[in-house]
């Protein structure tokens, strides 16, 4: 009796739990799943976002060229409200679970994303290790873009920032997390990957890199720079460092070690940074380092030290930090005041870049 | 001798122990043996008649033919008598007589918990067979065979078989103080029992061991187990036991360490996947698609896109054709037994795939959920994990995969809170000493 | 039998670590967080000498047995009551934190209140289990996610998003005296030994507790690491950004090779896991608090069936509990967590002492009896 009461206590609950839920249960065919995501400046002033999804068409057939999808597009007040109306577009519930890129458009970027960013992060169904970047020239016409040997919908841009497939050395990856954390975080600011459209294949490019105060984009860093800044903070990330040039010499970095103190001085406070790296040639006139091992290691040396001093002074002249000086600084000695002094201090900084280049060896010729 | 085998032996219930006195003559014979052990024909044979006929000097056949021996040392005895020897007081002379008889040649081959290098037979369903193979595996003085007749109207014979010296007493009184609530007219197979001994009504799991096989028996009696053999049934019943006898095969002792171990883990695996899968299907499907990766969502959603109907019902119709499908093989005359599973399996699989009313991914699914419930070694068991993906579903249904988790969990408070005789039915013993108690003390450690 | 008794430490530990504590230390995380987590354990063992030994000397005996030998039976009373409330409270806020967690992250329409139903449900069944089969319970779940715990860990270390000038940069407030509040939170990691309040009762006579000092060494290694990796990877300030942090950091990590790709899941199947886990011992022992004020009470530490008063009384522990969550919103959980932290906190330092001066007095009265 007890045991029977038991159990119809149980299952009401359960029963009521049914009715009330209202369910969750919504099948898998029954929803769009945003493949890419774009968050461009709106035309109209009263409707300052463009906002554009990708959504991915599920095909029986998976094979290269065989992706689909299905853009949308539309301006709205604010984010949430454009995706809340773009629902009424599409005949399926729209998902985010899948959500791995999301684009900022450039213009979009040169005003402000940290309430965009802030949209993400505060939407439990997106990822924090979903991407951001920023299409360039917005981000509407990069996530329209239908690459043509695509397999799956939207995987491209994925496969571009997941690590398990291409690694480039001219890729940033920016993780959602990391932008955010960039952003509130005092000594350290963002950066977003630029990416944009090859048009004569429908493929995308993403060599170069947007460094950002706080909130919006301050410059965005050349090829050969990016790959440079990439080499400098690649040593926790990345296995590939890419390679640079010193005529006639073409260098692949195998390996780079990078330490850097910060010495306090009223006057000039000073970033001392040794790199240590372990290179093998790639082009080069037959025997020539064999020749002069020496010199050409110090001309290696010289060179790459003077790119970097080249590179971090101009990081430094745009006022932004993406390295981390400022957090390194916090970190070391005590400074209270910290958004008031290290600007100051910042811009006051030298760099003593040293280089030391281990060779490995010059391939398989001489 | 008889009183002082009273002393040596513990009381078996299939130990004969005759005293004869011839009518005519006054001469007293002393026959002891082990019922199961001997052949009952040579002993009347050799022994009882010649002695009722005397028409021999009696003293005279044992000590002229050679299958007597005289036996000089009391210490021999249980060895003899455990051999199959029968033993014979006469004249203040014992001799022994060798009546031994294996019955393995009457025995069927097990079927049910199949081996490749174990013993191939099973249990007789004539008792006195099986109590035969028993005494020639576990041969041991402190073998004790009790008898006693369960049903009332049946009154079939019932042997409880233990170790003494071995046994748990508080165990063995649970056995018997339960053997003897057990009111039913008709007891007619091992299965029946089990039911009526398996602690309360709605158990979710078995907590006792049905077996054919003499090797898992022989290995259940040597770790201070209980053996009921009913008359009748070739399978006897192993207790108490635990959640991880259900998970181990007689095989794990004879093969290569190694893959053993290996295999015990894939039977986990097994255990986990055969009742968790549906469910999961059904809360990815339904409730997390973000759960794979985009790669795999996207073949899922292709291959669901052609179905009408919600996740759950396609798991139910499949789960239920499966059940079908198996339920028919067993029902289904041996004659015509591998149509329904050509039918069900082949030409409806395939085809009712491609009637898109189930999913391609549901079709493996389907099969991945039953291969792995045939994994598990004890038909009992692996029919009660069979019913568990079930309540999963109906979890997965209304809350996804959180529903899933807490249906796991209810298992395993249900398989923690079972105790089978006494003995704590599921939990990881670690090092369990008597010196160091147990917790809560009234475990059997 | 030590190691049930570790169980009963590390599930505490593990189960509010991700979750309450975290919120209270990260928001004082310049404001003495850190001497927090360094004072703690120091506390915390030294509680935790003192309680062990002063449970040794009432072998097999729960609270409610121990202050019976000594106070009148309303005393007893009172006390016990208010212990079952205090740890009723604490599992309240944990069930109803993680039907929250639940309903964010694995079934975001979902109803709260019928996931929440559900959850209390199945603690209830759990609870509502003799002692021992709680114990097993918590071996088994502790068994399977320890595992799992260290995968997360070894993960959220390894992350390339590691910065460890955000770490140095916390850790260098060492100096800053941390409020009530941050150490009570601290503290409560390391109170997982008043669990033997009930769980005493099953512990062999002959029990002797080893290893003592390891105790609050782990419990304080896995706090540091639940406080200092967050603000690896998310940075000094953003770090306070987050409602539930350790999810939002679970979050943050990619397995590549994984066969799902989410270290979130594999987090809330923890979280979910331990929750539950951590409720059911939790109502346990308010049951056993409980059960202990009716007159005839009979402690039977495996019994077969449970009897009617315990669904009585979890039936009312489950109204109770939904009553407070209809009742309160996210915020006041917040407020009403802080102030219970810190009464909590007193509690257990009170307890504890009070059974170390009861053992003693004792001890004394049988060298008295020994000596007359």
């Amino acid at each position: 009796m007890k045991r029977r009461l038991m159990l119809s206590f149980v299952a009401s609950i359960l029963l009521a739990g049914a009715l009330l839920s209202g369910c969750g249960f919504k099948d898998i065919d029954k929803r769009y799943f945003v493949v890419g995501m774009g968050i461009d400046k709106g035309e109209n002033e009263e409707k300052p976002y463009r906002i554009t999804l990708k959504l991915g068409v599920p095909s029986v057939q998976i094979d290269a060229g065989k992706s689909k999808t299905q853009v949308e597009t539309i301006e709205a007040v604010s984010i949430a409200e454009g995706v809340r109306m773009l629902k009424s577009h599409v005949d399926k519930e729209i998902d985010f679970g899948h959500c791995k890129t999301i684009l900022l458009g450039e213009s979009f970027a040169q005003d402000s994303i940290v309430e965009a960013v802030t949209w993400m992060s505060r939407r439990r169904d997106i990822q924090n290790i979903a991407a951001i970047g920023i299409g360039s020239p917005n981000a509407e016409d990069v996530i329209r873009v239908q690459p043509d040997v695509e397999r799956f919908p939207g995987n491209t841009l994925n496969l571009f920032f997941s690590e398990d497939a291409t690694e480039s050395s001219f890729t940033f990856i920016e993780l959602l997390t990391d932008l955010t954390r960039r952003i509130y975080e005092k000594g350290l600011d963002p950066y977003l990957p630029v990416i944009t459209v090859q048009s004569e294949d429908n493929t995308y490019v993403i060599n170069r890199v947007a460094l950002l105060n706080k909130e919006k984009v301050v410059t965005v860093l050349e090829p050969k720079e990016t790959q440079l800044l990439s080499q400098l903070t690649a040593h926790t990330t990345h296995s590939q460092f890419g390679s640079y040039r010193s005529d006639p010499f073409v260098i692949s970095v195998n390996g780079i070690k990078i330490h850097y103190k910060i010495k306090k001085s009223d006057t000039a406070p000073k970033v001392e940074m040794k790199i240590k790296q372990s290179v093998t040639f790639e082009e080069m006139p037959i025997n020539s380092y064999y020749s002069n091992p020496e010199g050409t290691v110090a001309q290696l040396e010289q060179a790459y030290t003077e790119d970097v001093l080249k590179l971090l002074q101009k990081i430094q002249k745009a006022g932004v930090d993406p390295y981390g000086f400022g957090l390194r600084y916090r970190a070391r000695f005590h400074l209270p005041n910290f958004d008031e002094e290290w600007p100051d201090i910042y811009s006051r900084m030298e760099f003593d870049v040293k280089t030391k280049v281990e060779v490995r060896g010059t391939g398989l010729l001489r | 001798m008889l009183d002082r085998l009273k002393i040596i032996l513990s009381p078996a219930e299939d130990l004969i122990q005759n005293e004869i006195q011839h009518p005519i003559t006054g001469q007293k014979l002393e026959l002891a043996y082990f019922l199961p052990l001997i052949d009952e024909q040579k002993i009347h044979a050799f022994i009882t008649v010649p002695f009722s006929k005397n028409e021999y000097p009696f003293m005279n056949l044992l000590k002229s033919n050679p299958n007597f021996t005289k036996v000089t040392d009391p210490a021999t005895w249980t060895d003899l008598l455990l051999r199959g020897q029968a033993l014979i007081e006469f004249q203040d002379q014992i001799f022994s007589f060798d009546a031994m008889k294996f019955s393995y040649t009457d025995l069927s081959e097990a079927k049910l918990e199949t081996s490749i290098l174990g013993p191939q037979n099973s249990l007789s369903e004539d008792p006195i067979i099986s109590l035969n193979i028993i005494r020639n595996a576990y041969v041991s003085p402190e073998l004790v065979i009790d008898k006693m007749n369960v049903g009332n109207l049946s009154r079939t014979g019932l042997y409880i078989i233990y170790d003494q010296r071995k046994v748990n007493k508080h165990t063995l009184d649970l056995v018997m103080n339960k053997l003897a609530s057990v009111h039913l007219d008709l007891i007619q197979s091992t299965g029946q029992l089990e039911r009526l001994l398996n602690g309360k009504k709605y158990q979710l799991f078995p907590t006792l061991l049905i077996t054919e096989r003499i090797d898992r028996i022989g290995r259940a009696l040597s770790f201070g187990k209980v053996v009921l053999v009913l008359k009748g049934s070739q399978y006897a019943i192993i207790l108490p036991v635990t959640f991880f006898d259900f998970m181990h095969a007689v095989e794990d002792h004879y093969e290569s360490i190694w893959m053993t171990k290996l295999l015990i883990f894939l039977r986990y695996v097994a255990l986990f996947i055969t009742s968790t899968l549906p469910g999961l299907y059904v809360a990815i499907l339904s409730y997390n698609p973000e759960v794979f990766r985009l790669q795999l969502t996207f073949s899922l959603v292709a291959s669901r896109s052609i179905v009408p109907y919600p996740s759950f019902i396609e798991v139910i119709i499949m789960l239920l054709m499966i059940e079908m499908l198996l339920e028919s093989s067993i029902r289904i005359p041996k004659l015509i037994g591998s149509t329904s599973t050509t039918v069900g399996g082949l030409i409806l699989g395939s085809a009712i795939q491609q009637a898109g009313l189930v999913s391609s991914v549901m079709i493996i699914v389907t099969s991945l959920v039953a291969i792995s419930n045939f994994v598990l070694p004890i038909h009992t068991m692996s029919l009660a994990i069979r019913f568990l993906k079930y309540p999963i579903i109906v979890f997965a249904i209304f809350f996804g995969l959180a529903g899933v988790f807490l249906g796991l969990f209810v298992y395993i408070i249900s398989l923690c809170s079972t105790r089978s005789f006494g003995e704590y039915y599921f939990r990881y013993r670690g090092d369990v000493s008597t010196k160091k108690g147990d917790i809560g003390g009234t475990g059997t450690a | 039998m030590n190691r049930y008794v570790s169980y009963h430490y590390f599930i505490n530990t593990f189960s509010n670590i991700m979750l309450l504590v975290p919120y209270h230390l990260t928001v004082a995380r310049f404001d003495g967080a850190v001497l927090a987590i360094l004072l703690s354990p120091v506390i915390g063992g030294i509680l935790l000498y003192m309680f062990t030994s002063g449970m040794q000397v009432f072998p097999e005996k729960g609270f409610p047995e121990i202050f019976s030998l000594f106070y009148p039976k309303w005393l007893v009373r009172i006390l016990m009551t208010f212990k079952a409330l205090m740890i009723g409270t604490s599992t309240a806020i944990v069930v109803t934190s993680y039907a929250v967690i639940i309903t964010r992250f694995l079934n975001p329409e979902g109803n709260q209140y019928a996931i929440m139903a559900v959850l209390m449900l199945v603690c209830a069944f759990g609870a509502t289990r003799s002692t021992v089969t709680v114990n097993f319970i918590l071996e088994i779940i502790l068994i399977l996610n320890i595992p799992l715990i260290g995968f997360i860990i070894y993960k959220s270390i390894h992350t390339p998003l590691m910065s460890w000038d955000a770490i140095i940069i916390v850790a260098k407030h060492f100096y800053q005296l941390p409020s009530l509040l941050v150490f009570a939170s601290a503290m409560f990691i390391f109170t997982g030994f008043m669990n033997l309040a009930i769980f005493n009762r099953v512990l062999p006579p002959n029990f002797r507790f080893k290893h003592r000092w390891a105790f609050p060494l782990v419990a304080f290694l896995v706090l540091v690491v639940t406080f200092f990796v967050p603000i690896g990877i998310h940075g000094t300030e953003a770090v306070v950004h987050y409602v539930f942090l350790w999810s939002a950091t679970a979050d943050s990590l990619k397995m590549m090779y994984g066969f799902i790709e989410r270290m979130l899941l594999i987090f809330l199947l923890v979280i979910i896991n331990l929750s539950l886990t951590y409720t059911v011992v939790g109502w346990h022992i308010v049951l056993e608090f409980f059960k202990s004020l009716f007159p005839n009470n009979k402690v039977d530490s495996d019994e077969a069936k449970p009897p009617l008063k315990s669904y009585v009384i979890m039936a009312g522990m489950l109204a109770a509990t939904f009553l407070l969550m209809f009742s309160i919103n996210e915020l006041t959980v917040v407020f009403l967590g802080a102030v219970f932290l810190i009464i909590r906190m007193c509690s257990e330092v009170t307890f504890t002492i009070w059974v170390y001066v009861l053992s003693k007095k004792k001890v004394r009265r049988y060298e008295k009896k020994a000596n007359a």
